[in-house]
């Protein structure tokens, strides 16, 4: 596969009109799956472009870390997806938002133990089962850590592949983001994880905000371009993985698609480095 | 050691409630600022979300104002999202702001907002194809006056005591002459026939007309209730209406 073909973009709605003129040139693009979960007018668009282009479907609302399970009518509407567009990949974050029949529009983090390991655990080998498909999973930007957590995140990542045979969608950014605001080491992440269980790659910019006087946290906004400590961690993941399906993501502030294929060209010269 | 349901149900409990005295299962420094960013990224989304539902509601009374009823609204939990799906949330949104006290002057707000959600209902339902002219005209006589007839999914009645119509045209357009009195009644009709929405504001007689045929009548009854209201009611208008309107999707001939 070239990496004309690796370099995705993220598909959002001010685009959806000029992709389907201009056909630019990029290898796949990625949605958001909830943004297509009803039969109107995006969904029409979204099989227009599928037409011309692999698609990707990156779930946000599963909730795949609830310990209250998962929601069947949400499963259920993603597998009439699946069916409806045929994707070449279908992910979701190692988060959870769903709790006491509420559901909080976010991607919360979860604490690495051994129970909520069992909890992913089951509510992936479920999601998999029912979609009779393969998914990724796909590592949070985080803003806090929890008290009962005692296992790393990468280590946690490769214990939930072990055990449902699902594989990652690894979040340059969000490694970054997590490792500022925890002080962990980026490289460290990168190099505990194998190169075999990558099977997708996220970049995308984030922004920085002070929480006191003397502390500032970084924030996965992806309203800006990808910073230069970003693009350098991406080419050291590439240096340890074969060449990966990599996709640029912007989705507030969303600028002109000339943009975002510049972003997804610079993408291209580095796997075009580490071929 | 505290369970992960016990914990995400304190998280819950602190992000809605603004908790911040029960922290004690975040381990990272200033817990409460690191879990402020969770909690103004959830309301942020949840309040976009009714954004872009009530756009309306949004001009009538102002971004400040909206935000406010917004975040007051959020307050009760029955109010909150129920699945991560959330375009399927905020129907409560219009009862709210009719219960409002700060809003009460604002009469008309809660039927705006509930034609707002009807609009969003027609957006969400399934794409379908109305049917063409010649099939009406090839169906009998005879047959035609015991047809039903079944609408797109995206067809939905609206009506209310007040002029929503008028108060739409004067937010779509600044230079709309000025509403002299908002009491007066206003029916339509909303579809999204070749997936463009559209409202048809119409007569109480057709109004009226196409509920019964909405709720099951054939078209000798529906016609004939209605001629008892309305004398003047013209049917071959109103078919000629559905048809150049393209919101029926079926017709069923016994």
């Amino acid at each position: 596969m070239n990496s004309n073909q690796l370099i995705g973009i993220g598909l959002r709605h001010p685009h959806y009109s000029q992709v389907i003129e201009e056909k630019p040139l990029i290898g796949w693009f990625e949605v958001h799956c909830e943004n297509f979960f009803h039969a109107n007018s995006a969904l029409q668009y979204l099989k227009q472009i599928r037409k011309d282009y692999p698609i990707s479907l990156h779930g946000v609302g599963l909730s795949l870390g609830s310990s209250d399970g998962i929601l069947k009518n949400h499963l259920l509407k993603l597998n009439n997806l699946i069916q409806e567009i045929e994707p070449f990949l279908v992910s979701e974050h190692l988060s959870w938002g769903y709790v006491d029949g509420i559901y909080m529009p976010d991607l919360l983090p979860i604490p690495y133990n051994k129970e909520s390991l069992n909890i992913f655990v089951q509510n992936i080998n479920l999601t998999q089962d029912f979609l009779k498909q393969e998914i990724l999973i796909e590592n949070p930007s985080s803003y806090l850590e929890y008290k009962i957590t005692d296992m790393d995140e990468a280590d946690f990542l490769i214990e939930i592949c072990k055990a449902t045979g699902a594989k990652l969608l690894l979040d340059v950014n969000n490694i970054f983001v997590s490792c500022f605001n925890h002080g962990w080491d980026p490289k460290k992440y990168i190099n505990k994880i194998p190169n075999n269980l990558i099977k997708e790659i996220h970049l995308a910019g984030h922004s920085k905000k002070k929480i006191t006087d003397n502390q500032s946290i970084l924030i996965d906004t992806h309203d800006n371009i990808v910073c230069e400590e970003v693009w350098n961690l991406y080419s050291y993941t590439l240096e340890r993985n074969r060449p990966t399906h990599t996709l640029l993501e912007w989705d507030a502030s969303i600028p002109d698609l000339s943009i975002l294929l510049a972003e997804a060209n610079k993408a291209k010269t580095y796997l075009e480095r580490h071929k | 050691m505290q369970s992960i349901k016990s914990l995400q149900s304190s998280f819950k409990q602190s992000i809605l409630e603004k908790d911040s005295e029960n922290l004690n299962f975040i381990s990272s420094n200033h817990a409460k600022e690191r879990l402020d960013i969770y909690r103004q990224t959830i309301f942020e989304n949840m309040r976009n979300a009714l954004e872009i539902t009530f756009s309306g509601v949004w001009s009538l009374i102002g971004k400040e104002c909206a935000d406010n009823a917004t975040y007051l609204f959020l307050k009760h939990q029955k109010n909150l999202p129920t699945s991560g799906c959330i375009d399927n949330w905020g129907q409560e949104f219009s009862n709210f702001l009719g219960s409002a006290k700060e809003l009460q002057h604002l009469i008309y707000l809660k039927e705006f907002a509930s034609y707002e959600w009807l609009k969003h209902l027609s957006y969400g339902e399934k794409e379908a194809k109305s049917i063409e002219v010649s099939e009406i005209s090839s169906i009998p006589q005879e047959k035609i006056n015991t047809a039903k007839f079944i609408f797109l999914p995206s067809v939905f009645t609206f009506s209310s005591k007040y002029k929503i119509n008028e108060i739409e045209e004067i937010i779509d357009n600044p230079n709309a002459p000025p509403i002299k009195s908002i009491n007066n009644e206003s029916y339509a009709i909303i579809a999204r026939p070749n997936n463009i929405i559209f409202t048809y504001w119409i007569k109480n007689d057709l109004f009226l007309f196409l509920e019964a045929l909405m709720n099951g009548s054939d078209l000798t009854e529906a016609s004939k209730k209605i001629n008892q209201l309305y004398p003047e009611f013209d049917l071959t208008n109103a078919i000629s209406f559905m048809l150049q309107k393209q919101i029926i999707a079926k017709v069923i001939t016994s």
